[in-house]
């Protein structure tokens, strides 16, 4: 059959159907809402061992992405394995921020959201020590939290591509030096910044991936399963966030044009924060061919953490393989189950 | 598919290898062009075009406003806001669900004595 029969053999309504499918299996994994504050949600996932770890673990999702991407679908869900190991696990899900939040500056989510969402899983838990979990983004808000509270609740802390490193951000950075991009402009012309430019943004990381990707869905189009995990990653690949106008502001100025994280120099409410504050342990999990977290921007957390139980791990594949995906299932997840189980008793 | 199958004699789909093709050099491809668009005159463009978009929009915002009104159209600012609206519904659905789980009973009743697999029973 060639091609074209092919696709015209694909009517739209057997790719709707598919489409609903993936829907229907997408975040199933059993949960409940306990807190609510304006976009913010923060889930419990029902518990399905017959006992659990002692530490509860909190994942703190970036603020650009949508959280599903820990839950995608039954057999390629990092949270399903975590509480299947009998992990008691709770998300942070910051929501779709809308024009009324465009002051909600980074100082919000690190100063005021993760605490009062590290206090709702103490009332909820009934433990006063607490894990934090950390992916892209959600990893920098982890460890500048981290950084604010040394002697806070958190005993534990497992990043997954957490950029820190404004210079090794050198694509986005190269936008704000060469004096083209404005972001103060599009914050004061826009409020946030829209969420179809944080999906252009993310594809200008990797320009021809989204035509390649058109091209093996059409070499595909008769492997259903296939097409199912493809969509799935474009699907939220394409999914992105908008971000809060002043988040933005003080990510493009103070994180990737003053580098300030890494300079110790990055100021909230006017308090000094300084990743050499961190002394619980910590495992950073790097991703060799991250394209949105180059290796550059995320190298150095390890080196600047005071712990004296800090791990930098290094996996195969891209940004997304951390968290789904064949490798994830079989190699990372059983590898982050190991370092957490000892530290959640 | 394999590769022996799509090369062999009359069933070789060009179109198929082509697209193969594509697939197998992306990364190359990406990684020069996102190098290009790391030189300071290129970046320099594509940002300034980032900034003549939002003054664009905006232009065309304020412009087609009143036409969309005589119409009888909603503008795309009436549809964001009704989006928001939407939006803060959804926060207040969200709090009346997260209090009736409250009110259903809060803390987890499985006991938290689970111990690492490599870690003798008896301590539990």
């Amino acid at each position: 059959m060639t091609t074209l029969e092919e696709l015209y053999s694909s009517s739209g309504e057997d790719f709707q159907a598919l489409i609903e499918e993936m829907e229907r299996e997408t975040a199933v994994t059993p949960k409940e809402l306990i807190y609510v504050d304006g976009t913010l949600r923060l889930y419990h996932y029902l518990p399905q061992t017959d006992d659990i770890y002692r530490m509860p673990l909190l994942i703190v999702m970036s603020l650009v992405s949508k959280p599903y991407i820990f839950d995608l679908t039954p057999g390629q869900s990092l949270i399903e394995h975590l509480v299947r190991a009998g992990f008691d696990v709770y998300l942070i899900d910051w929501g779709v921020p809308r024009s009324e939040h465009k002051d909600v500056d980074l100082a919000n989510y690190v100063a005021d959201w993760i605490p009062d969402c590290i206090a709702q899983v103490q009332q909820h838990s009934g433990e006063k020590d607490v894990n934090l979990l950390g992916y892209c983004l959600g990893g920098t808000l982890t460890s500048l939290y981290a950084a604010l509270e040394p002697d806070g609740p958190v005993r534990n802390m497992l990043l997954l591509a957490t950029p820190i490193n404004g210079e090794g951000l050198s694509s986005q950075r190269s936008m704000l030096t060469s004096g083209g991009l404005d972001p103060d402009l599009i914050v004061d012309k826009l409020g946030n910044v829209p969420a179809s430019m944080v999906e252009a943004g993310f594809q200008r990381l990797r320009p021809m991936q989204k035509t390649s990707g058109q091209m093996m869905l059409l070499n595909n189009l008769d492997n259903r399963a296939f097409l199912k995990a493809h969509l799935r990653i474009t699907r939220w690949g394409a999914d992105a966030l908008p971000f809060a106008g002043a988040a933005f502001r003080t990510f493009a100025n103070d994180y990737i044009l003053g580098n300030k994280i890494v300079k110790g120099e990055f100021e909230l409410r006017g308090r000094r924060l300084s990743l050499a504050d961190i002394h619980i342990p910590v495992l950073h999990v790097l991703a060799e061919h991250d394209h949105v977290v180059p290796r550059e921007s995320s190298d150095d957390l390890v080196r600047l953490i005071s712990s004296e139980d800090k791990e930098e791990w290094v996996i195969k594949g891209g940004h997304v393989s951390l968290v789904t995906g064949a490798g994830a299932v079989t190699r990372t997840w059983p590898r982050l189950v190991e370092w957490l189980q000892t530290r959640s008793v | 598919m394999s590769d022996s199958e799509s090369g062999s004699g009359a069933n070789f789909d060009f179109t198929k290898a082509w697209r193969d093709w594509i697939v197998k050099n992306e990364r190359e491809w990406s990684e020069s062009l996102s190098r290009m668009m790391k030189d300071e005159t290129i970046a320099r463009a594509l940002g300034q075009e980032v900034n003549a978009s939002v003054h664009r929009q905006q232009m065309v915002s304020q412009a087609m406003a009143a036409p969309m009104a005589a119409m009888n159209l909603p503008t795309r600012d009436d549809i964001v806001a009704l989006g928001e609206r939407v939006g803060r519904l959804e926060d207040a659905v969200a709090r009346v669900e997260a209090l009736l789980v409250q009110m259903k009973g809060g803390g987890s009743p499985v006991s938290r004595t689970r111990q690492p697999p490599s870690k003798p029973a008896s301590s539990s």
